[in-house]
C-alpha cells in the first residue's frame, strides 16, 4: 500500500508532465511559435491584434472542414468527399432561387446535403468496408460533377445577404463568424471529451478489433463520425460562400488536404492519437498564418503548395514517428 | 571468466532500475536470470548487450574493462543478443540477413550471391536448420527466424550467447530444436545468459541462476542445489503453494449458471456438454486449437450454432455480437491482449471505463466512472503513475488486471477468461487467481482457457478436456494430473 500513497503524492508533477508531453504531441502550438517567431522578424505586422483577427476570420472555413475531418480520422476513417460537399453547397447558394429565396432555405439544405453525403459514405465504409480513401474521393469527384451541373457550367449570381453577413461580418473588430466557430468548437470538443460517442470513437480509432470485440458500436460511431463531418463540410461551405459572395467553379478542392493537415497538425494522427478539437483549431489557424505570412513575404502561390505539401506528410510522418 | 558485471547500477531519471547488481559468466555454461516482470532483468540484458552504459558498477568481458554504447559495440566484442523482437530484416533473405554488412565481393567488386548463399547454407546447417538460404526472412515462422539470428551469432564467432525469453512464441517441438541448439553451444565453450519464466526449461537447460527482485539481486543458485519452490519464494518473497487459492470444496459449484448442450460450434462436429456452476472456476484444456477459442467465442460473440444450445442462467442465448453477450452480462477477456483486448494508445481510465459504454446511446454522455476506475485500480492493485497513464506503458500483468478491471466496474455475471496470465509475472499472477477465485466466491462464475496445464489444474475447480470440437473428458482439479489431461487430449488417448 505504501506504493500506492507514493503515487498519489506524485500526481502534481506527472500531471504537469503529462501536459506538457501532450503539449509536444500536438505539432500545431509548436508550430505556431515558430511562425510567431518568424512572423516577429519577418512581418511584425502580422502580429498586431486587428490582422491576427483578420486571420480567424480566413481560417473559419478551414478549422470547420477540420474540425469535421478530425471525427472520422480519430475512428481511423477519412472524408476526402468535403471538397465535393463544399463545391455543390456554394453552387446551390448561388442559384437565384437561394439567394432571393427564405433564409432557412440557405442553411437547412447545405447541412441536410452534407449529412445525407456523410450517410452515403458511412454506408459504404461501414457496411460494405470500402476503403475510406477511395470511396471519399470518388464520392468528391461525383459531387464536383454535380456542381457544374447545377451551375450550368458558368457560375455566378449572388448569395443571400444573411450568409454574407455570416461570413463577412463583424462587431467592432471581432468576426462574426469567428465567434461562430469558437462557439462550434467548444461544443465539438465536449462531444468529443464528454460524449458516449466521444469515448467509443477513440476507442474505435486505437484498435477496431477490440473496440468490436468490447461491444461497442463501432459501426454507429463511424456513420455518426462521417455525418458530422458531412455537416461541418457544409458549414465550411456556407461560410466560404458567403465570403467570396458567388458561385464559383470547384470551390473547396484547396480545403481537402488542408483539412487533413490541420488534423494532423493538430495531434490526430490516422487512427486516433492525442488530438482533441483545441489542437485541430491551432492547426487550422496556423496553415493560415503561414499563407499570410508567405503572402507578405512575397512567396507565390506555387511555393505556397509545395510547403503546405510538405507540412501534411511531414506531419503525418511525425506522427508516425511519434506513436514508436 | 567470460563475463562479469560487478556492482551495476542503472537509474533512468528517478527510477531506479538496477541497484547493485552483480553476476559471472563462464564459459561452457548456461546461466539462468530470472525475476518478476519489472526486477531489472531486461535492464542488465541491455547492458550486457551494449543498449546503454550502467549508471555505475562495471562490465568485463574476457577479463576486460569495457563500457558500450551501442548494440554494435557489444556485438563486436562477441556478444550476441536474441531479443524476444527480431532485429532481422524480413525483406532480405536468409543469406543476406546473415552476411549484413559483409557481403563476400567477386573480383568485379560485386556481391557474390553464389558464394554468400554457399556459405549461409553451411552456417544454417551447423546450427541444425535445413532452410533455403535464398527465402525472405519475413515469410519464415518466428521459430526459424530464431534459429537466423543464433545463426548469425554463431557465424560472427560470438562467445556470449544473450536470450531474452526465446521460448514465449515457440511451440513444443519447435522449443525442444532451440534448447538442443543451446546445449550444442554450451558444449562449445560458448557463455549462455538465459531470461525464462518458465522454471521447467531453467532446470533442464542452465547450470546456475541468478535471481533479481525489485532491480536488486536477491539469489544465486546452482541448479542442481535448488528448486521450484525455492526459486520462486527467492523471486517473489512467497511460496509456491500459495500462488494458487483454495478451491471450492467438493460439492459446492452453485447452482447451474451456464450449460452448453450439445453445442456443434461452426465446423466442429462437437457435440460440446457443458455446465458451470454459479461459484466455479472451469478450466477448457486441450491440445492448441481443437475449438476451445469457438467455444468461448460461441458463448460471447453468439456465434450461430450448427447444432445444440447454450442456456444462460435458464434462458437460451441468441444474440449475435460481443455486444449482444455483454448485454446478457458475460464478460470476456480475450487471449490476444494487446489486438483484442487494449486500446493501447488510451489512458488506462479510459481503457477500463470502456467496460461501461456498451448499451449506451452515443448521444449520451460518457460514463464519468473517475471513482469506480480509482477503486478497481486500488483493488486489483494495478501499478501505474495515474490513471491518465497510457496503458501501452503498463507491464503485462498490470494491463491484464485493467481488462478485469473492465469487467468489474461493468459487474458481469459470467467471465471468460482466454489464457488469464499469457506474459503475466507470478507476483501479478496469484493476485490475479486470486481475483477470479473471489468472483467464483461472490456468484460470477469463471471459464478459462490455458495453454499451460499447471495453471489449470492449480486454478480450476473442474478441467473439461476439449477435443476436436468436442468435449471428451472431464477432471475435477484436486484429481487432475497433466498426464490424465494430455491422455484424454490425445486422439487415440484414453478419455
Amino acid at each position: 500500500m505504501t506504493k500506492l500513497v507514493a503515487t498519489e503524492g506524485r500526481a502534481a508533477g506527472d500531471v504537469l508532465f503529462t501536459a506538457l508531453r501532450s503539449m509536444l504531441a500536438i505539432p500545431a502550438w509548436p508550430a505556431l511559435v515558430l511562425l510567431f517567431a518568424t512572423a516577429a522578424v519577418m512581418q511584425p505586422r502580422l502580429l498586431t491584434i486587428p490582422f491576427l483577427l483578420i486571420v480567424l476570420r480566413q481560417a473559419v472555413p478551414l478549422a470547420l472542414a477540420a474540425i469535421g475531418q478530425c471525427l472520422p480520422m480519430i475512428g481511423r476513417s477519412i472524408d476526402l468527399s468535403i471538397g465535393g460537399v463544399i463545391a455543390v453547397v456554394n453552387v446551390t447558394l448561388a442559384l437565384p432561387l437561394f439567394a432571393g429565396g427564405p433564409l432557412w432555405m440557405s442553411v437547412a439544405f447545405p447541412l441536410a446535403f452534407g449529412a445525407a453525403i456523410g450517410l452515403f459514405n458511412a454506408a459504404l465504409i461501414a457496411f460494405v468496408r470500402a476503403s475510406a480513401v477511395v470511396v471519399t474521393l470518388g464520392v468528391s469527384v461525383m459531387l464536383v460533377g454535380v456542381s457544374y451541373l447545377v451551375s450550368g457550367g458558368a457560375p455566378g449570381g449572388t448569395v443571400h445577404p444573411f450568409v454574407r453577413e455570416l461570413a463577412a461580418g463583424r462587431w467592432g473588430l471581432v468576426p462574426v463568424a469567428g465567434v461562430l466557430l469558437l462557439v462550434i468548437a467548444t461544443l465539438a470538443a465536449l462531444l468529443l471529451r464528454r460524449s458516449t460517442f466521444g469515448h467509443a470513437l477513440y476507442a474505435t480509432g486505437a484498435s477496431y478489433g477490440a473496440a468490436w470485440l468490447g461491444g461497442l458500436p463501432v459501426r454507429k460511431e463511424l456513420v455518426a463520425a462521417h455525418v458530422l463531418s458531412g455537416i461541418f463540410a457544409a458549414a465550411a461551405g456556407v461560410i466560404l460562400t458567403g465570403y467570396i459572395g458567388t458561385g464559383t467553379l470547384n470551390l473547396g478542392a484547396d480545403l481537402v488536404m488542408a483539412s487533413v493537415a490541420a488534423v494532423v497538425l493538430g495531434g490526430t494522427s490516422f487512427g486516433g492519437g492525442a488530438g482533441g478539437v483545441a489542437g485541430v483549431l491551432a492547426g487550422a489557424y496556423a496553415l493560415t498564418f503561414l499563407a499570410n505570412l508567405m503572402t507578405g513575404m512575397g512567396v507565390g502561390k506555387p511555393a505556397q503548395l509545395i510547403v503546405q505539401g510538405a507540412i501534411i506528410a511531414g506531419a503525418a510522418a511525425l506522427a508516425r514517428w511519434r506513436e514508436r | 571468466m567470460l563475463l562479469e558485471a560487478r556492482d551495476v547500477t542503472k537509474s533512468f531519471g528517478p527510477v531506479q532500475a538496477l541497484r547493485g547488481v552483480s553476476l559471472r559468466l563462464k564459459p561452457g555454461s548456461a546461466h539462468a536470470v530470472l525475476g518478476e516482470n519489472g526486477a531489472g532483468k531486461s535492464t542488465l540484458m541491455k547492458i550486457i548487450s551494449g543498449v546503454f552504459p550502467p549508471s555505475s558498477g562495471t562490465l568485463k568481458v574476457g577479463g576486460e574493462e569495457v563500457r558500450w554504447h551501442r548494440a554494435e559495440q557489444a556485438r563486436a566484442a562477441g556478444v550476441s543478443t536474441i531479443f524476444q523482437e527480431f532485429i532481422l530484416l524480413p525483406n532480405l533473405s536468409v543469406a543476406e540477413n546473415l552476411f549484413l554488412g559483409h557481403e563476400p565481393r567477386n573480383a568485379l567488386g560485386l556481391m557474390d550471391r553464389a558464394r554468400m548463399n554457399r556459405e549461409s547454407r553451411r552456417i544454417l546447417e551447423d546450427v541444425g536448420l535445413d532452410l533455403n538460404p535464398e527465402v525472405l526472412t519475413g515469410t519464415l515462422r518466428v521459430a526459424e527466424q530464431q534459429m537466423v539470428e543464433i545463426a548469425k551469432g554463431v557465424k560472427r564467432d560470438a562467445r556470449i550467447f544473450v536470450f531474452d525469453e526465446p521460448t514465449a512464441a515457440l511451440g513444443d517441438r519447435e522449443a525442444q530444436k532451440l534448447f538442443e541448439l543451446i546445449h550444442r553451444l554450451r558444449s562449445d565453450g560458448k557463455g549462455i545468459l538465459y531470461i525464462s519464466h518458465r522454471l521447467p526449461e531453467l532446470f533442464h537447460l542452465c547450470d546456475e541462476v541468478t535471481v533479481l527482485k525489485d532491480g536488486q539481486f536477491a539469489g544465486h543458485f546452482l541448479m542442481k542445489d535448488t528448486n521450484a519452490e525455492q526459486l520462486v519464494t527467492t523471486m517473489v518473497g512467497r511460496s509456491l503453494d500459495q500462488l494458487y487459492p483454495k478451491r471450492r470444496p467438493a460439492g459446492a459449484a452453485g447452482p447451474p449458471a451456464l450449460e452448453l448442450r450439445g453445442v456443434a460450434v461452426k465446423g466442429r462436429a462437437g457435440p460440446v456438454d457443458l455446465t458451470i456452476g454459479r461459484n466455479e472456476i472451469v478450466g477448457l484444456a486441450g491440445l492448441e486449437g481443437q475449438g476451445q477459442i469457438q467455444i468461448t467465442r460461441a458463448i460471447y460473440e453468439g456465434h450461430a450454432l450448427t447444432s445444440g444450445k447454450i442456456l444462460f442462467e435458464g434462458v437460451e442465448l441468441g444474440h449475435s455480437g460481443p455486444a449482444g453477450g455483454i448485454d446478457a452480462g458475460i464478460g470476456l477477456i480475450p487471449e490476444d491482449r494487446k489486438v483484442e483486448g487494449l486500446f493501447l494508445p488510451l489512458s488506462v481510465a479510459r481503457n477500463v471505463s470502456a467496460g461501461l459504454l456498451p448499451g449506451r446511446g452515443l448521444a449520451m454522455p460518457a460514463p464519468t466512472a473517475r471513482r469506480a476506475v480509482a477503486g478497481q485500480v486500488e483493488r486489483l492493485r494495478i501499478r501505474l503513475r495515474n490513471t491518465a497513464q497510457p496503458i501501452r506503458e503498463l507491464s503485462g500483468g498490470n494491463q491484464q488486471k485493467a481488462l478485469l478491471a473492465r469487467w468489474l466496474v461493468r459487474g458481469v455475471k459470467l467471465l471468460i477468461c482466454e489464457e488469464p496470465t499469457r506474459g503475466v509475472d507470478i507476483g501479478a499472477k496469484s493476485e490475479i487467481y486470486a481475483l477470479l477465485r473471489e468472483l467464483a466466491d461472490s456468484g460470477v462464475p469463471v471459464l478459462v482457457t490455458s495453454r499451460e496445464l499447471p495453471e489449470l489444474i492449480g486454478l480450476c475447480d473442474r478441467i473439461v478436456v476439449v477435443r476436436d470440437g468436442a468435449t471428451v473428458a472431464e477432471f475435477r482439479g484436486e484429481e487432475a494430473s497433466e498426464e490424465k489431461i494430455m491422455a484424454a487430449a490425445i486422439e487415440g488417448g484414453k478419455a
